[in-house]
């Protein structure tokens, strides 16, 4: 086996150790919320409801992504030998599950109070989920490139919610989210699928190694100490 | 060593006056250098942008140019809310959680300003968020105001309910930030406002349901004929603005309490007597304002969902059934307008469309006297502000005998909307009709034949407007359009036949056909002429005949 699988495989278990749970189990929690309450309180729900609902939970749930690369021992390990993107595939391999679990759930929560009729279409929305917890993840990636204290969920979470908030406001013409049976509907999901590619390629670059500045040219201080020593 | 260390960070001595002033002026320090962070945030600067970007693609070219400014008031509520203040809650949680970020809360319980006065200030460094967001509704009312199409009044009320909005979500942040130490929680809970928002207002058809008052959110009354809701004059307004105004600033006293309750340790520090009254005082303090807030809360709350006093439901009956009444009445040549109030600057509006189809009709028709009344549907109980969806039905016998009794005989109908297309080629239409038959409120039915293709080609060619609205209904409604009554009733129908001779017309000279059509009035309107026989009279082909189901019932 080779080096590298042979360290990502050491890196499994601390990885899933050191990842912040809480926000991504509060986000998950509060977006199946979000599909099950108007479910539970409504006879039957439109379509169309339905899908904005499925949509606001991928929004929660990319919400709690944006918090999962955080990492306070980031000053430390920034001088470990294994690379960060690296770490980053490792910390992706251990989370993708879980959201794509908690989008199932809340997907199935959709399927079970959708009436009879057309079925909802489960596939690109999951598309569109996915994208949203890729982007997520990929501003939390380039957020952590500029910062060194391993802080990048507010960031990415703002970012992500500003995003959003411009896409929904996009005039019929253009708009990301369509409602269902909209003429733009498949259009708009090959752009959906264009955008997580282009997440995903994102993430991979900011996840390699950037090395700061002050570490390229070292610079000696007033005492003549290297930087590096510090 | 456990008396000397004591873990409790509780304050050591009654602070002297000398301390009180040195804390007050710390905490206006850092009141400005709380609020030049959280007004000068690129978070803060772009959603100013963007919100300034939603205004403009909400305000619709109706809006702009004929607002109706009882409900245009309103427009700027949700976007302000939402936008600006949810920046203001996500930025005033991260900037309360700050120090649990950099990991030196324990460092500022050394300082001279305890952990209160800190949330006052954070609590205190919004409101040049709040100006800013009243400088934007300001803005955005003004121009609106400003438009020589405006019509109504704006309602102080409803323009201050955004920006205390942004108050109240930047209040609900530092609450946050106080309760729990997560950052995630303030985009969380932006996103769950926003699905609050989306499941009771936006994704509920106008007029199927009674707003939620007791939600920061409410839907804006804004009138839309094609959705059955119309815009209402001023004293007829039944929206509880000033009481759900005073609710969210209740609300926003009982949340500024709770902050600044969790904002620091009322534990009674182990000082001499006196120090145990101050901080009971403080107690105090903190228990009245809460119980005002709640009592001003849970009053205007309950006020707020209280149905409208009687006189006004009284006051819609009779504006729905006897408008005349209500309304002032101007002569312009032979044709009379009566509009509700507020509503005057508009008759000059009517009357270019008016005159614009009556210039083509012979003298003899366009001299005979003609009445266009302004109508609304608004009894308490109709979609505008009660459940149900369903227009109710318009009280046509009401209305005759109110037009005859107010000497205006088979009035005209014109809404309580103007500038969408709809509305302008609407009137034009039925005045064009009414010259041919002296037809009054409530007819529907198909224009067909050589009537038909005259009707809609003097509607169409009145003003540009009509013109350009016979294109916006044809877009919203495909082969045939109709001629609605302002919002209620079927209307005239125009088929598709008709209306292909009538594009035919309005390529040709507007002066040839109009000749013609003196020339010819009395064959053109007559009910008997056919579509071809008109086509031979105005020089046109005929449209090809469509396979009809069944017999045209023509007008």
């Amino acid at each position: 086996m080779p080096l590298t699988a042979r360290i990502a495989l050491a890196l499994l278990r601390p990885t899933i150790r050191a990842t912040h749970w809480g926000p991504l189990s509060a986000t998950t929690a509060v977006g199946l919320a979000i599909v099950a309450v108007p479910a539970a309180f409504s006879d039957r729900l439109e379509p169309g409801t339905l899908v904005t609902l499925l949509r606001l939970a991928a929004a929660c749930g990319a919400l709690g992504a944006a918090f999962l690369l955080d990492d306070p021992a980031a000053p430390t390990t920034m001088t470990t030998a294994t690379p960060r993107l690296l770490r980053h595939l490792v910390r992706a391999a251990v989370v993708l599950p879980v959201l794509a679990t908690a989008a199932s759930i809340a997907f199935a929560i959709a399927s079970a109070v959708h009436g009879p009729g057309a079925p909802l279409p489960l596939e690109d929305l999951s598309i569109e989920a996915a994208t949203l917890y890729a982007a997520a993840l990929a501003l939390a990636a380039a957020r952590l490139r500029t910062t060194g204290d391993g802080v990048a969920g507010p960031f990415a979470a703002a970012v992500l919610l500003l995003a959003i908030a411009v896409t929904i406001l996009l005039p019929a013409r253009i708009t990301l989210f369509p409602p269902p049976h909209d003429t733009r509907w498949n259009q708009a999901h090959d752009q959906w699928t264009a955008i997580l590619g282009v997440a995903a390629l994102g993430y991979l670059w900011a996840s390699l190694e950037r090395i700061p500045q002050f570490l390229r040219r070292p610079r000696r201080d007033h005492v003549g100490r290297s930087t590096r020593d510090v | 060593m456990t008396q000397t260390f004591s873990t409790q960070s509780a304050p050591l001595a009654q602070p002297t006056a000398s301390d009180r002033a040195a804390r007050r002026k710390a905490m206006a320090g850092l009141v400005r250098v709380e609020a030049a962070r959280l007004t000068r945030h690129p978070g803060t600067v772009l959603t100013l942008l963007i919100l300034g970007l939603v205004l403009y693609a909400i305000t619709d070219a109706r809006t702009a140019r004929f607002p109706v400014l009882q409900d245009a008031d309103q427009l700027s509520q949700l976007p302000v809310a939402l936008l600006f203040g949810g920046a203001a809650l996500i930025q005033s949680n991260l900037a309360v959680l700050r120090p649990d970020r950099h990991g030196t809360a324990d460092a500022l319980d050394v300082l001279v300003l305890p952990t209160r006065w800190r949330t006052a200030a954070h609590l205190l460094a919004l409101l040049p968020l709040g100006v800013f967001a009243a400088l934007f509704v300001a803005c955005h009312i003004a121009y609106l105001s400003a438009r020589p199409g405006a019509v109504g009044s704006v309602n102080p009320y409803e323009l201050a309910t955004g920006p205390v909005l942004v108050l109240l979500f930047g209040a609900v942040g530092v609450l946050l930030g106080r309760l729990v130490r997560s950052l995630v929680a303030g985009p969380l809970l932006m996103v769950v406002l926003a699905a609050i928002m989306l499941v009771t207002v936006v994704l509920v058809p106008p007029g199927t349901s009674e707003p939620n008052w007791f939600l920061p959110f409410a839907p804006a009354s804004g009138g839309d004929p094609l959705y059955g809701t119309a815009s209402v004059p001023v004293d007829l307004m039944t929206r509880p603005a000033g009481r759900h105004l005073v609710y969210l600033l209740g609300l926003l006293a009982l949340i500024t309490t709770a902050a600044l309750w969790r904002g620091g340790p009322l534990r009674q520090a182990p000082g001499g007597k006196s120090n145990r009254s101050d901080t009971g005082r403080r107690r105090r303090g903190l228990i009245v304002a809460a119980a005002a807030g709640l009592v001003v809360t849970v009053g205007a709350g309950t006020a707020q969902a209280l149905p409208p006093s009687p006189s006004i439901v009284a006051a819609r009956i009779s504006a729905t059934d006897r408008p005349a009444a209500q309304q002032h009445c101007r002569r312009m040549g032979n044709v009379t307008y009566c509009a509700f109030a507020g509503f005057e600057p508009w008759v000059n509006d009517w009357n270019e469309v008016v005159s614009g189809v009556l210039r083509r009709v012979p003298s003899a028709v366009a001299g005979r006297p003609l009445a266009v009344r302004q109508r609304v549907v608004a009894p308490y109980g109709s979609p505008q502000n009660r459940g149900g969806g369903v227009v109710s039905q318009a009280p046509l016998d009401e209305w005759r005998a109110d037009d005859r009794a107010a000497g205006t005989p088979n009035a005209i109908t014109v809404g309580t909307w103007w500038g969408d297309g709809w509305s302008e080629t609407g009137l034009a239409g039925r005045v064009a009709y009414a010259s041919m038959t002296g037809a009054g409120p409530g007819v529907s039915g198909e224009l067909c034949q050589s009537r038909g293709v005259l009707v809609g080609w003097l509607a169409a060619q009145a003003t540009p407007d009509t013109r350009a609205g016979l294109h916006t209904m044809v877009e919203g409604s495909g082969a045939g359009v109709a001629f609605t009554e302002a919002g209620f009733g079927s209307g005239l129908y125009l088929p598709e036949r008709e209306l292909t001779m009538v594009w035919s017309l309005l390529d040709q000279p507007a002066d040839v056909v109009g000749k013609r059509v003196l020339q010819h009035w009395d064959e053109l309107s007559a009910r008997a002429t056919t579509i071809e026989q008109a086509a031979e009279i105005l020089g046109v082909p005929a449209p090809p005949a469509q396979p009809s189901e069944g017999e045209q019932q023509c007008l």
